[in-house]
């Protein structure tokens, strides 16, 4: 199929398309009734009478985590049925990659209605959501034009890519439109992530590494497994993550699920569920080393060769006399003995559970404390990280098999890669926190190390142009809705807003420009492991890309046509599957990889995924236990950092102490806010959606609807029943969606699940149940993180007018 | 419960009070009550039965969602009380049918017999099918004896209520023995909501309670006022009287039908 | 005729409905008709103590699609027959004989029949038969990423895994046979003594 139609060749497939489009719609939508034996393949006679193939391939990639094997059944270039992994065995070492409900209900996204057609150009304000057609030569002589303009008038560093993850397919995404905008000067650069900023800053300054995840198989071999804030079962932090925890159990593994809510996994993985008051995790944990310490369980040999800052004995040089991790713990400096009881007041766990789960979890070793992301994206994030990495160092579980070091985890000895397509080097050095663009936008000029600007003083610009691909970061997911549509809004502040996805988002509507793309089933790609995994998914092109829409790479190759820099972008004619073999031939087998298929026995074998099986798991550190001394990690010290020096002369000990401290959040239960917001509101990962995507996918939907979650005894107090619509707000917005009552949320906290579409009334309050209204811009001391799970509201039943 | 649960409120309400209007028929004819029964009274009876069952029938297959496969229903006699209470209403229908027609043009009397025998039957077991049709393991709710006996009170009350007026369309005097039977029917069926009260409140049916309880005390008190003779007009008083009776039934139905749990799931 | 049957492993279930999702996938239901439902059972309460929680509640999830009951309600209430056990000893409906009239629905006591307002008739779940006769195992078995579904003829599977049946709030099974073995949750003793529910049931 060549790559680009002439306009009767497109007219009559779009007519074509439309015909199948719409039967596959309507085939969703049509039960055949109860025939055993016949294949439902839809409304026959429409789909064709070609035959149907069989396509193994990996789940669309989205930033859920999972890297799931799917078998596409496709007839005519429409995908009939989705099926997941079968391969034999089973094993371990090699599992098979079941997909999730996402997966399994992608036709429902695929093929539905609202999908972006043709390219688009804005008619009215910002944020009404109307538009125009306008052809691709059109839309491309725009962004030409403008991207143009932005660099002649502001500078490159005035160009700025949003950080999006909704297509994590190596060759898609934002990926492209990077190596494009490298080639064209540069633009605006960013770090962190809005899923992991504060561990990411903060597990290098315990452990100078973030690969300090074993392989996930090395569960197995544990006594002991705190999930603390995790969520595997539900999220799917790493496919088959849940069911190696299962196995670690059916081994004799006992688990605990610390967590403000029932989640799924610990109603399926966990012996105990705690409940714990949101953001009080780094108490809590404070407390548990006070009982190790006090009761002489630590690992006195592990801390005195590998750890430095836990007493004064090992302070490092130039703070000999600062306080230590004990002195903490213990309280001979601050007056406040980190006892169970002092952390039951905080955390609502009573002090013997605080006692015995500390007791538990020392000396059944080796144990795993693996803590969730969710309890880092909070206003003291870095605290918890360092806190649990400072419970697994005193209790001596790191470098052992069946042992965790806690922190990002990423996994060691074989760092997956994300993203494997060149970009190119940015010829801006400049590089921003990724949750301070509007920042960059309001003030970019005036920004500075204290802003955790990076590369450079300061950007030369504010951000003049946004170019957001697969992202639904501008609108849907940054903090602080209101705020941020106020600054999208004003056409002085960002001059040209591009967004490129397969759908109309909240994002997509303050867009001058809307260009859409296909699915990662039309076009081809190349997925890895998300944070571990040994896999290398081919994801081939399955359908054709429907109406006038492209892949993200196509549309970039288009527009470096404009620009006249098409041989360097397409490294001499690539196109998509070109891309995807050099990624194969000369990028995993050259280093990871070695013994992968080439790409083109990949392709014929139509094997979808190749695994390396995990027979003997890569234990991380375990290099730097057994000799610190020939393997020193890379912090100043070269020990595991209890008492950091770089934090400490930072001189803000009140947010960025030296050893990992309990703070106070600026909004909590414990301040005067609770007066008027007395509820804490948290956003978990939802089933049904992976962040924003599939929000519009109506089977996942239906069996996971966007609800308010709120504690049997809080509701009844508003006189709140099951299913009542429900108001939650507090200064910064307000949003109305469905209660769901339930007993599986502490007293106290709400859960707003994060995803939902941004749907705006007319006094701005949100009916779409986007908790992002509520949220706050304010960054995080250390990282220059989100603090999305900070937030304190209040909630009545829904009143209209 | 499904959305058009309402078409099956009246099916049983009006093929209850149909079944026992054709009993109590008989009763009457068979009886030695000092009551005066025309030949008017005995055709308009059957008359104004077959027009109810009718109707009930029309609402039953209303209920359906494939009416063209209704030919199919009698398949399952062997085990399935429905395919029963199927055969029994068809039976009954022919039999009023027919019944009608003899008591109007033929007059042989020993058809009259037979008919009457077969009504009887037809009646009694269309009454114990719809009984067993809802006491399901699967329904503890409904699985209880409570079902059979409101479904035959609703049968007395309709019938009651129903003969007392043609009896006065045909220019006789009603019976006051009837008068208390209904009475207490209509009691009886007050005191069986009362058994579900608490669920009731929770459930947020009270409307229907509400309601219920409204129309049988109006019920009650026009039984009053009829067996003192109040009325001039006793034709418009027993019309009201057989219209609220069946409103009392008809809002404990919905009460009934509302009140579906499965055992568990 | 044996009887086919699904090993539910409410021990390791997690709710995460891929089972559901694959279910509907491979017979083209709509997301009303659901011939495999996922249910949400919780029980027990809050007790604090000092601001403290002493005592929390419990939850387990239940999958449940058609259990080709050894003595079927179903088929014995349905009044044409279409509602019936075919050759391969599986209990199906025939849309040529439905009359949609949802006997079979009041019936079931675990919800299998789901009624299809568009063609007017009763589905329900055929336990893939057509993958069956494949030597494959049903869409949802097959799907489960905790592994917590397993399928085959209850002789099989009483061996791998016991004859457990009891789970609340599922009725006794005594009087309908079902086909299914029980792994019970780790929190299903407390269901014994404390009162548990459905939750969201308009949900499912």
């Amino acid at each position: 199929m060549s790559i680009s139609l002439n306009k009767a060749e497109s007219n009559s497939f779009n007519r074509r398309l439309f015909l199948k489009f719409s039967a596959m719609a309507g085939a969703l939508l049509i039960n055949r009734g109860n025939k055993p034996g016949k294949t439902r393949a839809g409304i026959t006679g429409i789909i064709g009478t070609g035959e149907e193939k069989i396509i193994r391939t990996g789940c669309p990639a989205h930033n859920c985590g999972g890297r799931c094997l799917l078998k596409v059944h496709v007839r005519d270039g429409i995908i009939t049925r989705i099926e997941t992994d079968d391969r034999p065995g089973d094993e371990v070492s090699d599992p098979q990659l079941r997909a999730c409900i996402r997966g399994r209900s992608y036709r429902s996204r695929q093929y539905h209605p609202d999908r972006l057609k043709y390219p688009l150009k804005r008619t009215g304000k910002r944020g009404e959501g109307k538009f125009e057609r306008i052809t691709w030569d059109e839309a491309l002589d725009i962004m030409h034009g403008e991207i143009s303009r932005v660099i002649r008038e502001y500078g490159n560093s005035a160009l700025f890519i949003p950080y999006g993850t909704g297509s994590y397919t190596n060759l898609n995404g934002r990926w492209p439109a990077v190596r494009l905008l490298n080639l064209l000067g540069g633009c605006l650069g960013y770090y962190n992530s809005y899923s992991w900023a504060c561990t990411n800053i903060a597990t290098p300054y315990v452990y100078g590494t973030l690969n300090t995840g074993n392989q996930r198989q090395d569960w197995l071999n544990s006594r002991y497994i705190i999930m603390w804030g995790w969520n595997p079962a539900e999220m799917i932090d790493g496919t088959n993550s849940a069911y190696f925890i299962k196995k670690a159990r059916e081994k004799g593994a006992r688990t605990v699920c610390i967590d403000p809510r029932m989640s799924m996994s610990a109603v399926a993985l966990a012996d105990e569920w705690i409940p714990i008051r949101p953001g009080t995790d780094a108490a809590m944990m404070s407390a548990m080393a006070w009982v190790i310490i006090t009761e002489k369980l630590t690992d006195d040999d592990f801390i005195s060769r590998c750890c430095s800052g836990f007493d004064s004995t090992q302070m490092p040089e130039g703070c000999e006399k600062e306080e230590s991790y004990k002195d903490y713990i213990l309280g001979t400096r601050d007056g406040i003995p980190k006892t169970p009881e002092w952390a039951e007041k905080i955390t609502s766990v009573p002090a013997s559970t605080v006692a015995r789960i500390a007791r538990e979890y020392a000396t059944l070793r080796p144990a795993v404390l693996y803590q969730g992301y969710g309890m880092q994206r909070r206003a003291y994030g870095e605290q918890v990280v360092r806190a649990g990495a400072a419970l697994s160092a005193i209790t001596g579980n790191i470098g052992i098999p069946g042992g965790w070091a806690s922190g990002l985890a990423s996994q060691a000895g074989s760092e997956p890669f994300w993203t494997v397509f060149p970009v190119g080097k940015n010829p801006v050095k400049t590089s921003i926190p990724v949750f301070l663009w509007t920042e960059a936008i309001l003030r970019g000029k005036e920004m500075g190390p204290a802003d955790g600007v990076r590369g450079a003083p300061k950007p030369d610009n504010n951000i003049k142009l946004i170019w957001c691909i697969a992202s639904n970061i501008l609108v849907n997911q940054h903090s602080n809705i209101n705020r941020t549509i106020k600054i999208l809004g004003d056409e002085k502040l960002v001059e040209f807003i591009a967004v490129q996805d397969n759908f109309l988002t909240p994002s997509a509507k303050y867009a001058d420009l809307v260009l859409p793309a296909c699915t990662q089933f039309e076009t081809w790609g190349v997925e890895d492991g998300w944070k571990y995994g040994e896999e290398v998914f081919l994801t081939p092109k399955i359908a054709d890309p429907p109406y006038e829409t492209k892949s993200d790479y196509r549309i970039c190759a288009d527009l470096s046509k404009k620009f006249g820099v098409w041989d360097e972008f397409t490294s001499g004619g690539k196109d998509e599957r070109a891309w995807a073999e050099w990624i194969i031939d000369n990028y995993y087998r050259k280093t990871r990889f070695p013994e992968m298929p080439l790409f083109k026995n990949m392709e014929e074998s139509n094997a979808g995924v190749y695994v390396k099986p995990v027979i003997e798991p890569v234990v991380a550190l375990a290099g730097f236990r057994k000799d610190p001394g020939r393997y020193p990690l890379k912090t100043p010290t070269g020990k595991i950092e209890l008492f950091s020096k770089p934090l400490f002369d930072m001189n803000l000990p009140e947010e960025i102490p030296a050893v990992p401290k309990y703070i106070t959040e600026w909004e909590s239960p414990f301040g005067r806010e609770a007066e008027k917001y007395p509820l804490q509101a948290i956003g978990h990962h939802y089933m049904s959606r992976v962040h924003s995507t599939h929000d519009n996918n109506k089977m996942t939907m239906n069996a996971f609807p966007q609800h308010v979650f709120m504690n049997d005894n809080d509701a009844a107090e508003r006189k709140i029943r099951n299913g009542d619509l429900v108001r939650v707000w507090n200064d910064r917005g307000a949003l109305v969606a469905r209660c769901r009552v339930t007993s599986k949320i502490m007293p106290g906290v709400i859960d707003i699940p994060q995803g939902a579409w941004y749907n705006p009334g007319e006094d701005g309050t949100d009916f779409g149940g986007n908790i992002n209204v509520l949220t706050t811009e304010r960054w995080t001391a250390l990282a220059k993180g989100n603090p999305q799970h900070t937030i304190m509201v209040q909630v009545e039943k829904y009143r209209k007018g | 419960m499904e959305k058009d649960y309402f078409s099956l409120v009246l099916f049983t309400v009006l093929s209850q009070t149909a079944a026992g209007g054709l009993i109590l028929r008989e009763i009457l004819l068979h009886s030695d009550l000092d009551y005066q029964i025309s030949k008017e009274f005995r055709v308009l009876s059957l008359f104004i039965t077959g027009i109810i069952i009718a109707l009930a029938l029309g609402a039953a297959f209303m209920h359906l969602g494939k009416q063209v496969n209704a030919v199919h229903s009698l398949r399952n006699l062997r085990s399935s009380w429905l395919s029963r209470e199927i055969l029994f209403i068809i039976i009954f229908s022919a039999t009023v049918l027919l019944y009608w027609l003899n008591e109007k043009f033929w007059n042989i009397q020993v058809l009259n017999s037979i008919l009457s025998f077969t009504g009887l039957l037809a009646g009694a077991g269309l009454l114990t099918s719809m009984s067993a049709i809802y006491m399901l393991p699967a329904v503890p709710s409904w699985n209880s004896m409570i079902t059979p006996i409101s479904f035959l009170i609703t049968s007395a009350a309709g019938a009651v209520s129903l003969l007392v007026l043609l009896n006065a369309f045909c220019g006789c005097v009603t019976a006051k023995t009837l008068l208390a039977i209904l009475a207490f029917a209509v009691i009886l069926s007050l005191i069986t909501s009362g058994f579900m009260f608490s669920y009731i409140k929770e459930s947020g049916l009270l409307v229907f309670f509400i309601i219920r309880i409204l129309m049988g005390l109006i019920t009650l008190i026009l039984i009053f006022l009829n067996y003192l003779n109040t009325f001039p007009n006793k034709m418009t008083a027993l019309s009201v009287l057989f219209t609220t009776v069946l409103l009392t039934e008809m809002a404990g139905r919905v009460i009934f039908f509302l009140n579906y749990h499965k055992s568990g799931l | 005729m044996p009887q086919y049957a699904f090993y539910i492993d409410t021990s390791a279930c997690s709710g995460c409905k891929a089972c559901q999702a694959a279910c509907h996938d491979k017979n083209n239901t709509r997301s009303e008709i659901k011939w495999r439902r996922v249910y949400e059972i919780e029980g027990g309460g809050w007790e604090q103590q000092n601001g403290a929680f002493i005592s929390v509640p419990f939850s387990y999830f239940i999958s449940m699609s058609c259990n080709n009951c050894g003595s079927p309600v179903c088929v014995k209430a349905c009044p044409t027959t279409a509602m019936h056990i075919d050759k391969n000893g599986i209990t199906v409906v025939d849309p040529q004989l439905c009359i949609g009239c949802r006997y079979c629905e009041w019936a079931c006591p675990y919800n299998a029949p789901q009624y299809d307002s568009i063609i007017k008739t009763m589905t329900k779940c055929d336990l893939c038969e057509d993958y069956l006769l494949a030597g494959k195992k049903p869409a949802c078995a097959d799907a489960c990423p905790m592994r917590a579904l397993d399928f085959g003829t209850f002789e099989e599977l009483s061996r791998k895994y016991g004859e457990e049946k009891r789970l609340l709030p599922l009725p006794e099974p005594g009087l309908f046979d079902p086909g299914f073995i029980i792994k019970p949750h780790r929190d299903a003793g407390r269901a014994t003594n404390e009162k548990v529910k459905v939750a969201a049931k308009k949900e499912i």
